[in-house]
């Protein structure tokens, strides 16, 4: 037996078309008696047709640019990672490049130099060299480095065994 | 068939490749493929996701993600589906998502404590009481009527209503069971009836 929930159930059928003709039939016979569920039927039959109908929205003047920019920022951010990669390792060699050629320029370091007969090392022109030359160790037969005297006139220390006779300075006239 | 499909159909013909032609050329590095492709679905995604929506920039934010996930994910377009429920399916889900956001953002905004915009809105001059029953019924009523729908319901009656996909076709976008799908068209056309029912009403 058909009542309105039953036919509402088969709403979209009867919108669609694809009601078998007896069911269809059942429907229409029972809407005439039920003025109200006819109205139902009808309205929502109509905003299907309106829902269909409805204007186009279409996106802004400047959707295709602003793709596209997005677009080229995907490339270049997908892109950017590899670079990064092949541009540090270049940095990084060079950097290890330079302070090789550095080291061996301006330091000692892989100079095996004989003091007797090889070159000073540059580190140690113009300064105190921290090369060691060999390893000291402690014991008890060190013995201390003489204490470095002031300078003093040598002449003043031992005046007996000068003779100032001899010496002449310079702007003085021989005697 | 709809008039979207009916243009779409329209664009697919003057330029001859099918959908799945050009994606598989778009997959083998064939950027030209891509440009028809969004050339091709431009419109009728707008459409789709704006009456989703209701918001214009809104959608088209989401019109770009959804090209920009096809640029980007083209690999994981396998030949089994239409490239339409594929494309379809990504735009959906994301609508959806937006919508999601769009509801938290209204939970903590102190908006939501007072009156929503839509109660500032002006009624439209020209309806009368006797306007639904004269099918005289509003673009701008029809959208608030969808709005109303929630997101289930309201993306199988766009598929089905507006865009024009058959059950099958929905249930592969919406990934559910055909027999849901018809239920839910059904639920909610009678929801939209009796909700622009009401929108009328209260005009």
């Amino acid at each position: 037996m058909m009542n309105c929930d039953k036919a509402k159930s088969l709403l979209s059928d009867y919108i669609d078309g694809t009601l078998e003709s007896e069911v269809k039939a059942e429907i229409d016979i029972y809407l005439e008696k039920d003025p109200e569920c006819k109205t139902v039927f009808k309205e929502a039959s109509d905003i299907q047709g309106k829902l269909a109908n409805l204007p186009q929205v279409s996106p802004s003047a400047d959707f295709d640019s602003n793709l596209r920019n997005r677009i080229i920022n995907i490339d270049s951010t997908n892109k950017s990672p590899a670079l990064n990669k092949k541009g540090l390792s270049l940095v990084f060699s060079g950097t290890v490049l330079v302070a090789a050629l550095y080291l061996f320029i301006f330091t000692d370091i892989g100079m095996q130099y004989n003091t007797q007969e090889g070159p000073m090392p540059s580190s140690a022109i113009g300064g105190p060299s921290t090369h060691v030359d060999k390893t000291v160790v402690a014991s008890d037969n060190i013995v201390e480095p003489a204490i470095e005297q002031p300078e003093s006139d040598s002449l003043k220390s031992i005046p007996e065994k000068v003779n100032t006779s001899n010496i002449h300075l310079a702007g003085e006239e021989s005697k | 068939m709809t008039t979207i499909n009916k243009e779409l159909n329209d664009v697919k013909k003057a330029t001859g490749p099918t959908d799945e032609q050009l994606i598989a050329r778009f997959q083998q590095g064939d950027a030209y493929a891509y440009d028809l492709l969004v050339k091709r679905y431009r419109d009728p995604l707008m459409n789709f996701i704006f009456r989703f929506l209701g918001n214009r920039i809104e959608a088209e934010d989401i019109l770009q993600e959804t090209f920009l996930r096809l640029y980007k994910n083209k690999h994981y377009y396998k030949e089994i589906a239409k490239f339409s429920t594929w494309i379809y399916t990504i735009a959906g889900n994301l609508a959806k998502t937006e919508l999601r956001k769009r509801k938290r953002r209204n939970i903590f905004s102190i908006h939501n404590f007072m009156s929503t915009e839509k109660d500032y809105e002006l009624p439209d001059k020209g309806i009368t009481p006797h306007k639904y029953a004269n099918s005289a019924i509003t673009d701008k009523e029809i959208q608030k009527a969808i709005g109303k729908l929630s997101p289930k319901f309201k993306q199988v009656i766009l598929l089905r209503d507006v865009q024009g996909f058959s059950y099958e076709e929905i249930a592969q976008i919406v990934n559910i069971p055909l027999g849901t799908v018809k239920s839910r068209v059904n639920r909610a056309r009678l929801k939209l009836q009796y909700d622009l029912k009401k929108i009328v009403k209260d005009i």
